[in-house]
């Protein structure tokens, strides 16, 4: 090495000083004193291939609701949303930082495509409890620390198995994997349990298709095997594509097609409605967001109040968020992180209008507090609601 | 590796930063460092594949991923195992996967090879897509032993690997194989001719880079316990091209510039409040802005410009006097020309031409380049090969060098045959060349292409090519040299590695006037001093006057005459052949 | 297993006229572009997010198809501009920063709410030999052929084929002979960016591909392009259509039907093995 080398390695290492310095500073400058505000977080998927922003604006939602109201206690709720992009990299970034520079206590509302393998760990090491709004990976619902409110793809496939076979009554009930990330093993080992508990055999179970890709095998296969319902797992575009397909195989009003929640939005009935393949079932994970309850006027009125729009996802952020704020006002004394997982670990099952079953946390290892759905069916005016509460036992 | 006081000094003081930043930061800091660390380690993989062997790779994080899916495994197999050392064997265990791409690739090169690699990403990403992450299934994160579950300790051990593997890769790169990854990217062909095993080269970068990429994956699947094929995907891979590319990632500053712009960019973004997606934006408009310059990324154009500064007063140049006393250049020369000698009496005893061609022919498709030429350079002489332009004359040397891949007739060295041999095992035979379009390796030094070129045999030849040929420092970057320089450089590297025969293909092009007389004479006394026979092609008639003592003359890639210089150039017919119509009218 | 080879033809045209488009910029222009698919995506997509707001199906067409050009197009202007001169291997990464930014953009633009993505086909499908083959395979395979050869036949016989050939050998020699080669670059480009649009309007009503899937569908289209060694395109257009047709042969194939979407890897790496068998050497001199 010659001495020019040496100076690229002291300026970098300058640079390097210089760059901690400044944007430390700028970290250091949080004022603490004001208003003694409770800080919680959130790490969500806000840009990136599969945005999620409804989830974490509905907490804000609510927070807004409650500081308007008072807060907790006189302390305002201080809530920092934060995007990850889709990255793991950066949604680990994300929550280290709300948790040691933002000092938060716990996270609600989050929802990212990555976020629960990226942290659970951390979550665990820090002890701190993550409401997800939205649950989308299986890290989601196998960490001691982390409990979304949602069913989770797997809980809410096997809604629809229940409701095909159960309330439905067919018995030739043919599950469609669509495969992605490593979830079929998950799915297989939830079809075998359903049909132990049901007593039911599925008529024929479809691995072929990898999400996205052409579904016609699979929808031809079921065919063959003389399916009576099929119970497919897609995402938004996927259920739009797949039932196109099955329209075109002239298979549409041979059998029910049955899929995730994803499929249920409005965007979703408009194109079904378009390419003509209405009839298609859902569950929705929360009191159906379309129907006229009466019990939706305050998650209406707070989301439009904020601009939120009116989503399925978005009540997952809504429903967090209000069980963290019973959660927040059943402390007495300090508000730390340490007191707000002690309040989750000793809770008491908690009722919530939206939700079909209380929500728990507790001491167990692993958390899916809801597993249970309402079905809709994609009729000529909307989504309609077509079950009570399906419960996964 | 030598270490110079100002460079223990600049290493110590980094040291000593890092040290004290990992003491006195907030955790969060230090984990942030951590993945610049990290970051820096796949940067630098890129540094060594796309910035020194020349291969664009977009799969650098498919190779992470198989680093970090082992350390995975290796977990929960065998959870007592120390942390670093399921690091390492992450890495290398990834290490022949890259060497086998590196294998099955070895014929393919450039923007094709980049499909490759892009081919493998996506493939790889399809096949983890299908089943998870070793304990991702049942929740069992990766914990690291203690104490790297501590973020200090992790801190440290990310860094050590990062200036462990810094540190090996820089000594490899200043040796004979390593210098055969740069030579590689620039030619090929040059690469062959210089003894270098191009597949050999491009497959260790592979490998090494994979064995890099593979210990950064471990060091993640620590990081973040859980880890999924979104850490992985091949858009990350690009992402992390384009940010080695904008920070020049094949120099270590280059590749903790990446990791810091990795880092600190989205953070950067998240505290001025501007959306996480104007990261990969930024970053690849800058790396846009770094390719249309060109000259390389941020740091490697510092370092460019602090080289230019160091050797501001430095000749850089080959300055052949024009005049000089050629006994005391036969005396200096003495020790070494006189050990030759007996070589060379050996040789003529037993009357072996050094190189003869018999009846080669060459066609591409229905045009025959060659036609049944005929061609003997003897030991010791200095042979003119001429002609007008098409005339073959640099075919012939293609095909004597083995880069054709067919040709008929019988090419023999020394009385062997060698059509069987391809460019590489011929140069090694002791057939060197040097090309029209100079290809001397711009991004090394003086010394290291001399090193490079000689090969293992050589090195003792370096100081007698060096006084020879005028060469100027051995640390000067050659790329600080003008296009002549070069050439008599290309001819110095070739005479290093002790050849049989050397060729010359027009070595006096881009030469001024008295250099170019200057370069005939260095080359005419090449045999006597070497005890090397020389080919040369030139068009320059008064070079190969002075240079050469016998000459052959092609013409449409057949035979004209050959023999005794005087005779041959006063040939009316070979001035008719040379001049073409000029004569004619 | 015919029934499979059948359906897979509509995801080989894709590939095979996405491979044309790479070829003949390869050819023509002396750029690879890894941003070839994720161009053609823009154009499907603004189609589409276009039908979405009520617009009719052929104007949106026309917009998606004209969106996709003038982006190629003004691609195709800022890397002539500036990277010109450049390595080929330089160029080409100039396209990865290409695709990162169309992907960003795309991500931006129409997220990944689903969109009714109608078919320019009618639906319609009729046996042949008991299997059942679907109108869509039948267009799809009859416009990637005749794009192929109305493209080849421009390059072979046409005096703009012929200039085109000379400008990608040499740039600056066409420039000095009065040929303006930026302009026909640009006009490579933009009709690149047309196909690939047409590419991805025959795909997506079958797969609904998000914006990043429908981008990545240029890796099978780059491996189809290789296989011809970025020159020939016939061979280019066998090659997409044969990695579709495994494709669809290997969903129905127990325990390769997960791992067929690496089957083009697969297909790369041996054929490249048997392909490359004798030594050649890069350019010369």
């Amino acid at each position: 090495m010659t001495p020019y080398r040496t100076r690229g390695i002291s300026l970098v290492s300058l640079a390097t000083i210089a760059g901690l310095w400044l944007t430390g500073c700028a970290a250091g400058s949080d004022n603490v004193e004001e208003a003694q505000p409770i800080k919680i977080g959130a790490v969500s998927s806000i840009t990136g291939p599969a945005p999620f922003p409804e989830v974490p604006g509905a907490a804000q939602a609510v927070f807004d609701r409650v500081n308007a109201d008072g807060g907790i206690n006189g302390r305002p709720i201080e809530f920092f949303s934060e995007d990850d992009g889709a990255d793991p990299a950066q949604a680990g970034q994300a929550a280290r930082r709300l948790v040691d520079e933002n000092k938060v206590v716990a996270f609600v509302g989050s929802a990212s495509l990555v976020e629960c393998s990226a942290n659970a760990v951390f979550y665990a090491q820090r002890d701190i409890v993550s409401i997800s709004g939205t649950g989308v990976e299986p890290a989601c619902f196998e960490s001691a620390n982390i409990a979304p409110v949602n069913n989770g793809t797997i809980q809410g496939y096997a809604s629809l198995l229940y409701y095909a076979s159960e309330t439905l009554g067919h018995e030739k009930v043919c599950p469609v994997i669509l495969n992605s990330a490593g979830l079929t093993d998950p799915y297989l080992e939830l079809i075998e349990k359903w049909e132990e508990e049901t007593g039911s055999t599925a008529a024929h179970i479809d691995t072929s298709v990898v999400l996205g890709d052409d579904p016609a095998p699979a929808i031809l296969a079921a065919r063959d095997a003389g399916c009576e319902a099929v119970v497919f797992n897609a995402n938004e575009p996927v259920a739009v594509a797949f039932m196109n397909t099955v329209k075109q195989q002239g298979l549409l009003d041979q059998m029910d097609w049955l899929t995730l929640t994803s499929a249920y939005s409005e965007s979703v009935f408009e194109a079904l409605k378009e390419q003509g393949t209405l009839g298609l079932y859902a569950n929705s994970e929360f009191l159906p967001f379309m129907s006229d309850d009466p019990e939706l006027a305050g998650w209406r009125t707070a989301l439009t109040d904020a601009g939120v729009p009116l989503t399925s996802l978005s009540m997952g952020g809504y429903v967090s968020a209000e069980i963290l704020v019973d959660v927040l006002k059943s402390i007495e004394g300090d508000i730390t992180s340490e007191s707000v997982t002690e309040a989750f670990r000793s809770l008491e099952p908690v009722e919530n209008p939206l939700m079909g079953m209380p929500f728990t946390f507790g001491d167990e290892t692993a958390h899916n507090p809801n597993r249970a759905s309402m079905m809709v069916q994609a009729g000529e005016n909307g989504w309609e609601t077509v079950s009570d509460w399906v419960l996964v036992p | 590796m030598r270490l110079g006081k100002p460079t223990r000094l600049g290493g110590g003081l980094f040291l000593l930063v890092l040290v004290t930043l990992g003491l006195i930061l907030p955790t969060y800091w230090v984990y942030l460092l951590s993945t610049v660390a990290i970051t820096a380690i796949i940067a630098r993989s890129i540094g060594l594949v796309t910035h020194q062997a020349g291969i664009i790779t977009l799969c650098q994080m498919s190779f992470a991923a198989l680093g970090g899916w082992a350390v995975s495994w290796l977990d929960i197999a065998w959870p007592t195992a120390p942390f670093p050392m399921l690091v390492l064997i992450g890495g290398v265990v990834t290490a022949p996967v890259g060497l086998l791409i590196g294998i099955a690739t070895t014929r393919v090169r450039g923007v094709e090879l980049a499909v490759v690699t892009l081919g493998f990403a996506t493939a790889l990403d399809l096949v983890l897509r299908q089943g998870s992450f070793p304990g991702v299934g049942e929740g069992t994160p990766v914990i690291p032993s203690a104490p790297f579950d501590d973020p200090r300790w992790f801190f440290a051990l990310a860094w050590a690997l990062l200036i462990v593997l810094q540190v090996g890769i820089a000594t490899l790169s200043r040796s004979v194989h390593g210098l055969g990854w740069t030579a590689v990217r620039v030619s090929e062909r040059a690469a062959a001719a210089l003894g270098v095993r191009v597949g050999g080269a491009k497959s260790s970068a592979f490998a090494l880079g994979a064995l890099f990429a593979g210990i950064a994956g471990g060091l993640l699947a620590g990081q973040y316990g859980l880890l999924t094929t979104a850490v992985f995907t091949p858009l990350t891979s690009m992402v992390h091209l384009v940010t080695a590319v904008l920070c020049g990632a094949s120099i270590f500053g280059g590749a903790v510039l990446a990791g810091l712009f990795v880092v600190f960019i989205p953070e950067l973004l998240r505290r001025i409040g501007l959306p996480l997606d104007a990261a990969n934006t930024l970053l690849a408009l800058g790396a846009f802005d770094v390719l249309r310059r060109g000259g390389g990324g941020l740091v490697e154009k510092l370092n460019d410009q602090l080289q230019e500064r160091a050797f501001r007063n430095t000749r850089v140049t080959c300055q052949l006097s024009p005049v000089r006393d050629e006994r005391l250049q036969a005396d200096a020369m003495q020790p070494d020309g006189a050990a030759l000698q007996g070589e060379t009496v050996k040789h003529q005893t037993l009357r072996v031409a050094c190189l003869h061609v018999d009846s080669l022919t060459v066609a591409f498709g229905d045009h025959r380049v060659l036609e049944a030429v005929n061609l003997t350079v003897e030991h010791e002489e200095v042979h003119a090969l001429i002609g007008p332009n098409g005339a073959g004359k640099s075919t012939l040397v293609d095909a004597v060098t083995g880069f054709l891949p067919s040709c008929e007739g019988r090419v023999s060295l020394d009385g062997k045959p060698i059509e069987r041999f391809g460019p590489r095992e011929r140069a090694r035979l002791g057939i060197r060349r040097t090309f029209q379009y100079v290809h001397a390796i711009d991004a090394i030094t003086v010394e290291n292409y001399l090193k490079l070129a000689a090969g293992a045999a050589g090195a003792e030849r370096i100081p007698a090519v060096r006084e020879l040929l005028d060469l100027p420092d051995g640390g000067v970057p050659i790329r600080l040299m003008d296009v002549g320089s070069r050439r008599i450089l290309e001819i110095a590297g070739a005479l290093a590695s002790k050849p049989q025969i050397l060729l010359l293909d027009e070595p006096a092009a881009g030469l001024g006037e008295a250099e170019s007389r200057a370069l005939a004479e260095r080359v005419r006394q090449i045999p006597a001093v070497f005890g090397c026979a020389v080919l040369l092609i030139e068009h320059d008639m008064g070079f190969v006057r002075v240079a050469s003592t016998r000459v052959t003359v092609l013409d449409d890639g057949r035979l004209l005459t050959s023999g005794p210089v005087s005779e041959v150039l006063d040939d009316p017919r070979v001035i008719a052949a040379y001049l073409g119509q000029e004569t004619a009218s | 297993m015919l029934d499979g080879i059948i359906s897979g033809l509509v995801s080989g045209s894709t590939y095979a006229i996405l491979a044309v488009c790479v070829v003949v910029l390869y050819r023509l222009v002396g750029v690879l572009n890894f941003g070839q698919a994720a161009l053609g995506a823009l154009g499907a997509y603004v189609c589409y997010a276009l039908v979405g707001a009520e617009v009719s199906l052929a104007l949106a067409v026309f917009c998606g198809l004209a969106v996709a050009s003038v982006t190629a197009g003004f691609s195709g202007w800022v890397l002539a501009r500036w990277l010109g001169e450049p390595s080929a291997i330089v160029r080409s990464v100039g396209t990865v920063v290409l695709l990162i930014l169309l992907l960003t953009a795309g991500f931006r633009l129409f997220g990944d709410s689903p969109r009714a993505m109608p078919s320019l086909v009618p639906e319609a499908a009729f046996d042949l030999g008991g299997v059942r083959v679907s109108l869509s395979t039948v267009i799809a395979l009859l416009v990637t052929i005749a794009i192929a050869g109305a493209l080849s036949l421009l390059l072979r016989y046409t005096q703009l084929g012929i200039r085109l050939e000379a400008m990608s050998e040499r740039p600056l020699t066409v420039q000095l002979l009065g040929v303006n080669s930026r302009q026909l670059a640009v006009a490579v480009w933009a009709a690149t960016g047309l196909l690939s649009t047409l590419a991805m309007l025959l795909i997506a009503p079958t797969r609904n591909p998000t914006f990043e899937s429908m981008s990545f569908l240029v890796v099978p289209a780059l491996v189809a392009g290789l296989l011809g060694a970025f020159s020939n395109v016939w061979i280019a257009v066998a090659s997409g259509l044969a990695i579709g047709a495994v494709e669809g042969a290997g969903a129905r194939i127990e325990g390769l039907a997960d791992y067929r979407g690496a089957i083009p890897f697969a297909i790369i790496i041996v054929a490249l093995i048997w392909l490359r068998r004798r030594e050649v050497w890069d350019a010369a001199r």
